[in-house]
């Protein structure tokens, strides 16, 4: 995707836009001028070391517009997740009457929460997708869980996508507020019947207000052709408890950037994901914890299974800060490959500038187990069953920190599913 | 049951086995004694079938079949079991699963239908009661975080699911304290029939005082060098092992 093409999609957008208040726009074109300094990323970079973007690259995508809003209804039962709340967006477009909506939540669409609140939106970041976003945002939401609020439902935005041919960009952003003392669950899914390659390119803000919980998961099922970049910032004030999961299937290319700042003391988080890779893909899961104050927690836990040429990388880091005590960090990503010609590369670090923490990192890269094969066969189970029950097990020990009931059966009929 | 002629073997370029010969027949319990790295274990692991240990002569013949092209589930479904001296730690894959599982390739094997969950619940909790073990027991991951004693018993508890005609119990009585030891030797006697065999490999002869071998059998640097009756068993309690090495 070469910047010429990309100058020419963002006057259009911007023309298209001409409706848009002065204050968007500007900050728009500032978002585009730190991209264009910056560049895409390339292997010389050290957060991009193992990530190979040539492919994405090479290729040119048209920001989405009025010609992709989908003719007819798409058909919702096979995503269906029972006991949620859904919030539907085809192509990028919200659709109203496929939507349910819990109360005690205040949701807002992006670009009218972005206009009343220009100040929310922040233009530095090391990641030009980051501003990439921000230049060309077209959809998104912007959720507010009040004060006092417990939604016990989950809420899920699925982004679906049908019958786009072509290669289109698209450019969502998700805001979520979690006022004093609220809890919420959320899930974001993205799926589709997708057969251009598309480049989906999302930002996400989390706000933990004091005492706070919010548990977030993700689900990608792009039938591995598109291409995946997320980067979610979230900010968590005193007491506050994140807990982040993200079932990832194959997309060409897939990167997660997750930045989770502990700021107020007491404040925990959980970030887990279980990445299944396939053919030629790569999965990136870049994880950064800063560890700001007092007697927090943290906890990395992140696995992948790799199946014939695809690659993956772990880059996990968590940094404790000088005057903080009782940091409690954990880091481990355990990663199995099906294949020899698989690649893995796994780098967690800790970075401690204090003396009162309890840290623990670990990695693990290989083969199914000789032994634990033989065990299973001993029993009766032939080689291949041994071994589907064997890479089974291995994802179900980070499937089973879904605590939802539903949303576990669903992940785990897609895992079946996937094995196959 | 079970005859192994002159079976010599190696691992790498070292020879384990040095010309065994064993006849188990139907009903029959052999104990098989010897130190630490007398090649006990490689010959429980050949007959199950796994592949670290080359046959360099002799063969293995079970039901008047020779193993030797046989794959590990081949011999299960036979009716080969082994209860592991260390059994391995499988994450994720719970042992209610593993065991409906492996129970019903079994049956798909003879032509049976699979078993509903009901029937196999029943008759799980009817041998976790012999093992003395908890139904929640079941819930939990193969063998992991389970103390020594547990994995034993669990062991004992996939061979009375499993029902095999020859069990192969490789150290099944070290590491565990009295109690186990006799829980362990209770699960044995119930198992016991006229068409089942066993060979029960050990150090100690403490299990012998439960399950009475018909036969015992001495192996030092890969060769049987003393066979006899279960009296043998208590001669070496008295005297050890460097009783038989300096006859």
């Amino acid at each position: 995707m070469s910047l010429d093409f990309l100058k020419e999609e963002f006057f259009r957008l911007l023309e298209r836009r001409n409706f848009e208040p002065d204050t968007l726009t500007q900050l728009r074109k500032q978002s585009f001028n730190q991209f264009l300094e910056k560049g895409f990323p390339t292997q010389k970079w050290e957060n991009w070391r193992f990530t190979n973007l040539n492919r994405l690259k090479s290729k040119t995508f048209r920001t989405a517009g009025p010609e992709d809003i989908p003719d007819d209804i798409p058909d919702l039962e096979k995503y269906k997740i029972s006991g949620i709340n859904t919030i539907v967006i085809v192509n990028g477009y919200f659709q109203n009457k496929l939507s349910s909506f819990p109360e005690g939540i205040i949701i807002e669409p992006l670009l009218d929460y972005i206009n009343s609140n220009p100040e929310k939106i922040d233009n530095e970041s090391p990641n030009p997708f980051y501003n990439l976003n921000i230049s060309f945002m077209d959809s998104g939401i912007a959720i507010t869980i009040k004060k006092n609020t417990v939604i016990n439902k989950p809420l899920r935005f699925i982004y679906l996508f049908t019958s786009l041919q072509d290669n289109v960009m698209f450019s969502p952003q998700i805001h979520i507020i979690c006022e004093e003392n609220s809890s919420a669950q959320i899930l974001e899914q993205i799926t589709g019947n997708i057969k251009g390659t598309s480049f989906f390119n999302l930002v996400g803000t989390l706000t933990l207000s004091p005492n706070s919980s919010l548990d977030y998961s993700r689900i990608i099922q792009d039938n591995g052709v598109s291409n995946q970049f997320a980067d979610f910032n979230v900010l968590q004030e005193k007491d506050s408890r994140f807990s982040f999961f993200q079932y990832s299937e194959a997309s060409k290319i897939s990167r997660l950037d997750l930045n989770c700042d502990l700021r107020g003391e007491g404040s925990e988080c959980d970030l887990m994901g279980l990445s299944l890779s396939d053919r030629s893909n790569h999965s990136d899961n870049h994880i950064w914890i800063n560890h700001h104050a007092s007697h927090c927690r943290s906890n990395q836990f992140f696995k992948s299974i790799l199946k014939n040429e695809s690659s993956g990388v772990f880059n996990g880091r968590t940094i404790v800060h000088k005057e903080t005590q009782k940091s409690d960090a954990k880091q481990s990503n355990k990663n199995l490959l099906l294949s020899k010609k698989a690649v893995m590369n796994s780098n967690p670090q800790l970075e401690i500038r204090t003396e009162d923490v309890k840290c623990t990192h670990s990695s693990t890269t290989g083969e199914l187990d000789d032994d634990a094969l033989f065990y299973m066969r001993s029993r009766g189970l032939d080689l291949p069953r041994s071994q589907a029950l064997m890479v089974r097990g291995f994802a179900l020990e980070e499937l089973k920190y879904v605590r939802n009931k539903n949303i576990y059966d669903y992940l785990l009929a897609s895992l079946e599913s996937w094995l196959k | 049951m079970l005859k192994i002629k002159n079976l010599k073997s190696s691992i790498g370029e070292k020879e384990i086995l040095k010309g065994i010969n064993l006849n188990v027949k139907p009903g029959e319990i052999h104990a098989v004694m010897g130190r630490n790295g007398s090649g006990k274990s490689t010959l429980a692991n050949m007959i199950a079938g796994k592949e670290t240990a080359r046959i360099t002569a002799g063969s293995i013949v079970y039901k008047g079949e020779d193993l030797n092209e046989k794959t590990p589930e081949e011999r299960a479904m036979d009716g080969i079991f082994l209860s592991f001296q260390y059994p391995v730690a499988i994450p994720g894959v719970n042992i209610t699963y593993f065991l409906k599982e492996a129970l019903n390739a079994k049956r798909r094997y003879f032509g049976k239908n699979e078993l509903d969950a009901a029937t196999f619940l029943k008759r799980i909790k009817e041998k976790l009661e012999l093992v003395d073990l908890d139904v929640s027991f079941i819930k939990r991951s193969l063998n992991e975080g389970f103390s020594g004693g547990e994995k034993k018993r669990n062991e004992i508890l996939q061979m009375l699911m499993l029902e095999p005609d020859l069990a192969i119990l490789d150290e099944t009585d070290s590491g565990l304290d009295i109690d186990a030891l006799k829980t362990i030797a209770q699960g044995i006697q119930k198992y016991k029939s006229p068409q089942r065999s066993f060979i029960i490999i050990t150090h100690y002869p403490r299990l012998l005082n439960y399950v009475k071998p018909d036969m015992v059998h001495i192996l030092i640097e890969g060769k049987i060098v003393k066979s006899g009756g279960p009296e043998l068993a208590i001669m070496l309690e008295e005297k050890g092992y460097t009783w038989i090495e300096k006859k």
